[in-house]
């Protein structure tokens, strides 16, 4: 039981860090310029920026979280296990983003599913 | 051929990578995983352990080649192709970290190979959103790279 809900804590914490830097990324636009003085500038508004320190911030919760994982469960079933994230992405679209989620991508998500619940026998 | 030299490598450090760190966390006191002073020893042990140390230069390995590939292959064809990387990790699991493997964890971790192709059928190719999304990809592992995180980046 704990072991699912560190696993919930990975997913969840992944894909926020996820959103964090993405959306960071977003706002400081798109990296065409690669001289040395352009680069540490790049550097300096990337270390600025909030959304990327949020971002960070999850990003270590989810890494934090599968180490303390691995400490407790078997890696043949934490590695495959966090395969569940693909069920929690297509739930996310069609739920919180109301996107329009295809019949092959829900029965890829089931499949995963399917898999989860056969390696947690 | 590039491509395939540079998913192999990223597939290869990211199965490693969990080897090593599972390895680093198998001796760490479970007591100490809840507790405040507990993430501190963590954090310790991640710096000062050799298989954590490998464990976490394999992780970034992994990262810079996803990355690499992803900026000029399409979402759908990398996640197929690092699919795969879960029977190697599972593999792993068996022959060197010593775990019994289960058929029902076999055939489970099969069907979840088989249902991420399925879903990755789903990405369109060269879309727009894949493309300014490659940034946004900084994770740890193979399922981290993802639309829905596009998706939602672009709609704020």
């Amino acid at each position: 039981m704990i072991n699912f809900l560190l696993l919930s804590t990975v997913i969840l914490a992944g894909a926020a860090g996820d959103v964090s830097v993405a959306h960071g990324m977003k706002r400081i636009g798109e990296v065409n310029r690669f001289s040395l003085i352009a680069l540490v500038r790049l550097a300096v508004r990337i270390a600025k920026n909030k959304y990327i320190g949020l971002g960070i911030f999850w990003k270590a919760v989810a890494f934090f979280t599968f180490i303390a994982l691995l400490a407790r469960a078997d890696l043949s079933w934490v590695a495959p296990a966090t395969a569940i994230s693909f069920v929690v992405e297509t739930l996310a679209a069609r739920y919180l983003l109301r996107e329009h989620v295809s019949t092959t991508r829900w029965a890829g998500a089931s499949i995963v599913c399917l898999g989860v619940a056969l390696i947690s026998l | 051929m590039k491509t395939t030299l540079v998913l192999t490598v990223a597939v290869l450090a990211n199965s490693v990578s969990s080897v090593c760190l599972s390895k680093g966390m198998k001796d760490f006191p479970d007591g100490q995983l809840f507790s405040a002073s507990g993430l501190l020893v963590m954090g310790k042990h991640v710096i000062t352990d050799p298989w954590m140390i490998a464990g976490v230069m394999l992780l970034i390995t992994f990262l810079a080649a996803y990355l690499t590939a992803l900026s000029w292959a399409d979402l759908s064809f990398v996640l197929p192709a690092t699919a795969p990387g879960y029977i190697v990790t599972l593999l792993l699991s068996k022959f060197y970290l010593g775990e019994s493997i289960s058929p029902a964890r076999w055939a489970g971790t099969v069907l979840i190979v088989l249902g991420t192709f399925l879903v990755a059928r789903t990405y369109q190719p060269s879309s727009s959103t894949l493309a300014t999304g490659k940034t946004g990809h900084e994770g740890f592992h193979e399922t981290l790279a993802k639309p829905t995180t596009d998706a939602l980046g672009d709609s704020r």
